[in-house]
């Protein structure tokens, strides 16, 4: 079972339960096929199932809630780095737990400080550096102008995983 | 902040186009790049409308100001900037603000003041060639086109 961003299933117009999709793995190898088997566009989260294993996966979770803030926690994930002359596969950054957050439709979400958070990173665990256990999954970020809210990263909380508000998702 | 170069072709020209950060909470799934393209392709023809906008306002405004006040002459004069979303930004020239309008009097060209009917003060025709009163434009929407005024200014 693979868990990934709604969104970045929206990207490649895969918002379809039994969507068929091709998982690039990060430690690299050939991609190999998942199916879409469960959507929740409001937490934004989606599930995916596959015949073929990651190398490696996440064996325990933390809820999101029951983090202290300060924690510190490690993000790996895919980027893009435009113009770069060349593209980096993966990297990881590291960051502290900031704490809740409440969208104004009472969505709750998790808040992380990170400077290292780029596109391309949508789906990739958050993990609690001091037991490995991922504490949430990385869904966007706020670019601040001014400084405040600068490095804040967005968190799908794992407490959300199990999609409980299923449905056919229309588009955004 | 420093802006992004994003390469777009526009006509049959390849040209470089700076999408300026703007304060928000950004998505950060795959494909960016592409779709940043595509946005400040089409945020070009957003920005000719935003032009043409502009000159009807300005022209509407002069029309308000009535035969005694329309100026001789009218410079507006302002910047346009893209965000990676494909946003239209009025943006400052040369530090300044985002809309600088300067009316341009001729005085001279002016048929004389009536004549007052007070004694005690005459009025004496004026040296002054040029009177550039201040006023400022509210921010707002058009046609979806986010139009940021931030100061409005015009020089002495």
């Amino acid at each position: 079972m693979l868990v990934t961003a709604w969104h970045v299933l929206e990207a490649i117009g895969a918002t379809v339960l039994g969507a068929r999709v091709q998982v690039d793995p990060l430690g690299g190898g050939p991609a190999f096929p998942a199916s879409v088997t469960r959507l929740d566009q409001a937490h934004d989260l989606a599930v995916l199932v596959s015949e073929t294993a990651l190398s490696a996966s996440a064996d325990e979770l933390t809820a999101t809630d029951q983090l202290a803030s300060r924690t510190e926690i490690t993000v790996t994930g895919h980027c893009e780095i435009v113009r770069a002359g060349r593209t980096i596969r993966w990297l990881t950054t590291t960051g502290l737990w900031a704490g809740p957050a409440m969208w104004e439709d009472a969505m709750p979400t998790g808040r992380m400080t990170a400077d290292g958070v780029l596109p391309g990173m949508s789906g990739a665990p958050v993990i609690r550096d001091s037991d490995r256990s991922v504490a949430g999954m990385v869904l966007g970020r706020y670019n601040s102008t001014d400084g405040w809210l600068v490095g804040t990263v967005w968190v799908a909380r794992t407490e959300d995983r199990s999609c409980s508000s299923t449905v056919s998702p229309a588009p955004r | 902040m420093a802006g992004q170069l994003i390469p777009v072709r526009v006509g049959d020209v390849q040209i470089e186009v700076e999408a300026v950060p703007v304060a928000g909470s950004e998505l950060t799934s795959s494909g960016k790049a592409s779709r940043v393209a595509e946005n400040a392709l089409e945020a070009f023809g957003r920005a000719q409308d935003a032009i043409v906008e502009v000159a009807k306002s300005t022209a509407r405004m002069i029309e308000r100001a009535g035969a005694k006040a329309r100026p001789d002459r009218v410079e507006v004069e302002f910047g346009i900037k893209f965000s990676a979303s494909g946003t239209v930004i009025m943006a400052g020239v040369a530090g300044e603000g985002s809309l600088k309008v300067t009316l341009c009097y001729d005085v001279s060209a002016r048929p004389p003041a009536a004549p007052t009917l007070d004694k005690q003060s005459p009025v004496e025709p004026t040296a002054m060639p040029l009177c550039r009163p201040r006023f400022r434009q509210r921010a707002g929407r058009r046609r979806g086109i986010s139009v940021a005024c931030s100061a409005v200014r015009t020089t002495q």
